[in-house]
Order: structure tokens, then C-alpha cells, then sequence
């Protein structure tokens, strides 16, 4: 089982924001949706998302 | 990748090195440098202080052309504030497939990745005391342990 990541989704422990792994990683507000940022992955690697 | 209990981070495991951001921007805190080349598994303590991370060398992989690796794994633990390694243990032959903190915080759970070492293992994390074994479950001694409780089992179930 490797850490990569792809169309998953992870709940913030206080069920308010949702973290969203695909071709970038994206953090939204679930009440409204907004979203916060968002990572792209890292082209050379995959598995990363932008440092 | 997973959430501090506190939310105050975010960590993703990628090949060769763990990831710790703010959760709030997303801005990186630290960079870990793990096994070169490996997938690395995470974990938050409780506390959201340190972060347990496991390699995974085995030949499950999804890395094509994976460099070979030394047969023991160590699991490390860092504290997230500095990003200094706090403590290091041997963990599993070609590394660990399953990773977790007890509620407590007191002991952290690994299950081995490789056919030759699918174990569970139990390692007391008090950050008093160095990390050491507190006990592991081989195949064998499992199926040892159940059974010797299903013989204990049957003989205190009454006959009718």
C-alpha cells in the first residue's frame, strides 16, 4: 500500500473543511463549498503536490 | 496523507519524503527526508506533536525500477514543531503497511509489508521512554493464541 493519492477524499477531524486529493490537492468549506487553496501535484514526481 | 487531530497540519507521504503543511494556507513546514525512492506512511500523535512515519519497501510498491533496500525498515518519529527525529525503531523487514497511534498516544501499531513479516507490532511512545517493542503477533503465535482460547472455550461451555 503506497501513500499516493487520487481521488480521494479526507473530513477535517471538526467535520467542517474536506481535503480532496486528484490532479491537485484542494481544501474546501463543506457549508459552502468555497474553496481555500489548492496544491498542484509536482510534475517531475507525482506522488507530490507542489512545495 | 492525513489531518493533525488539532488541524493545525496536514502530512502526505510520497516517495522519498513526508510533507508537513499548514492546514490553513497550505503552506509547507517541513520537509522530512525519508527512504529514497519508498512510499512512506503517516501519522499524527494525539497530542498533533509528532508524526510517526513508516517506509514501505516492499516489492508491492507502485515504484517501477524500485531500487533494492536494506531488509529492515526502521519507523521514525518526528516532532512537527522542528522536524527533528526524536526516535527511531526497527520496525518491519521491507518496511510497514499499516501505520496507526493509539488514542492514548501511548503506543503506536504496525502491521509488516512484506509476505516474510506479516506482524503486528505494538511499540510503547511515551516520550519518556525510548521507543521499544511492547509485544508483536507473528502468524504462528496467532494462530497459537486462538487456539488455545477455543480449547479453553469449549471445555467451560457445558454439554447438554
Amino acid at each position: 500500500m503506497a501513500q499516493f493519492e487520487y481521488g480521494v477524499a479526507h473530513l477535517s477531524p471538526d467535520g467542517q473543511l474536506i481535503v480532496l486529493t486528484g490532479l491537485a490537492l484542494a481544501v474546501r468549506d463543506i457549508a459552502d463549498n468555497r474553496q481555500l487553496y489548492r496544491i498542484a501535484r509536482d510534475p517531475r514526481v507525482p506522488d507530490f503536490f507542489q512545495v | 496523507m492525513i489531518i493533525s487531530p488539532d488541524q493545525q497540519w496536514l502530512a502526505s507521504g510520497g516517495q522519498g519524503q513526508v510533507t508537513i503543511r499548514r492546514f490553513s494556507d497550505g503552506a509547507v513546514v517541513q520537509v522530512l527526508k525519508g527512504r529514497e525512492g519508498a512510499d512512506h506512511l503517516v501519522a499524527f500523535s494525539p497530542d498533533s506533536r509528532y508524526l510517526a512515519v513508516a517506509a514501505n519497501t516492499s516489492s508491492g510498491s507502485i515504484l517501477v525500477g524500485a531500487p533494492t533496500f536494506p531488509a529492515w525498515e526502521p519507523v521514525t518519529l518526528y516532532r512537527v514543531a522542528d522536524g527533528r527525529q526524536v526516535q527511531s525503531f526497527q520496525g518491519h523487514n521491507e518496511g510497514a503497511y499499516g501505520l496507526a497511534y493509539s488514542p492514548t498516544g501511548d503506543y503506536l501499531a504496525t502491521f509488516g509489508a512484506s509476505t516474510d513479516d506479516r506482524t503486528l507490532r505494538l511499540w510503547r511512545v511515551s516520550p519518556h521512554h525510548p521507543f521499544e517493542p511492547f509485544f508483536w503477533l507473528g502468524g504462528g503465535l496467532t494462530l497459537l493464541l486462538v487456539a488455545v482460547g477455543r480449547w479453553i472455550w469449549q471445555r467451560r461451555v457445558p454439554r447438554s
